[in-house]
């Protein structure tokens, strides 16, 4: 389905938000899907994605994501399913984090982690349609 | 939680209010954030008299105006008696800045925000 996944040759050790596994979308591609459990969180190198709240839903109200954007996170760090759906706009380059990446740093009952975790829910409550 | 926060960061800001008394007014400059430990909480619009929002037990309050405001937006007043933790703003940004992992996390939530 995937044009193809180029894996690293070593561990990125700089950031880590710096992911050297890529992926190509097509346009019209589908990245995720609302409601599928999250395996990966993705930042967007170049193209354009749509984040669609409802597939029956106006144009309108879908967001289009650009260079630098990332998906899926808001969604991890509430442990929640994938709650939009992601489809790219034209080709595109994603690279690609496992979750674990993040899981890893937020551990219960560690204060830095709920504060993180509240401020996810402050922007996500004050934001309805925010692309998650 | 709060007494972990108390016994690592020796504050304590656990405070109680009366009913309608004032947690945080509108206009005052954002320097601290709160946790709900017993009790409720209303969020009052900015003429103060309609409640948008209500703040329970284990909810926190505030992070993301004393991340991007000056000051309070809206004032907050206890519905009949309650018990909050304040907990300063530089405990908040100690602690989310505190390594570059949890920068990078937290600047990228707040540019969804913006």
């Amino acid at each position: 389905m995937n044009l193809f996944i180029k894996e690293p040759k070593e561990k990125s050790v700089d950031n880590f938000l710096i992911s050297r596994k890529t992926i190509v979308f097509k346009k019209n591609q589908v990245i995720y899907k609302a409601n599928h459990d999250i395996e990966n969180i993705y930042i967007i190198l170049s193209g354009n994605i749509y984040s669609v709240y409802d597939k029956k839903s106006t144009s309108e109200k879908n967001i289009l994501l650009e260079k630098g954007s990332i998906l899926g996170l808001i969604d991890l760090i509430l442990d929640r399913r994938y709650s939009k759906f992601m489809i790219a706009k034209k080709d595109s380059v994603l690279a690609i984090i496992n979750k674990n990446k993040i899981l890893d740093l937020l551990k219960p009952n560690c204060f830095k982690s709920i504060l993180l975790k509240s401020l996810a829910i402050d922007v996500d409550t004050n934001n309805p349609n925010l692309w998650s | 939680m709060w007494i972990q926060i108390t016994q690592i960061y020796g504050v304590s800001l656990r405070k109680l209010f009366f009913h309608k008394e004032v947690l945080l007014k509108r206009g005052q400059p954002t320097n601290n954030f709160f946790i709900m430990l017993t009790g409720k909480a209303k969020v009052l619009n900015s003429n103060g008299n309609l409640t948008i929002r209500s703040i329970h037990p284990g909810e926190v309050f505030g992070l993301l105006d004393n991340l991007r405001e000056k000051k309070w937006k809206n004032t907050v007043v206890s519905d009949n008696k309650s018990e909050v933790l304040f907990i300063p703003k530089d405990i908040l940004i100690k602690n989310i800045f505190s390594s570059r992992e949890y920068t990078s996390l937290t600047l990228n939530i707040l540019k969804m925000a913006s």
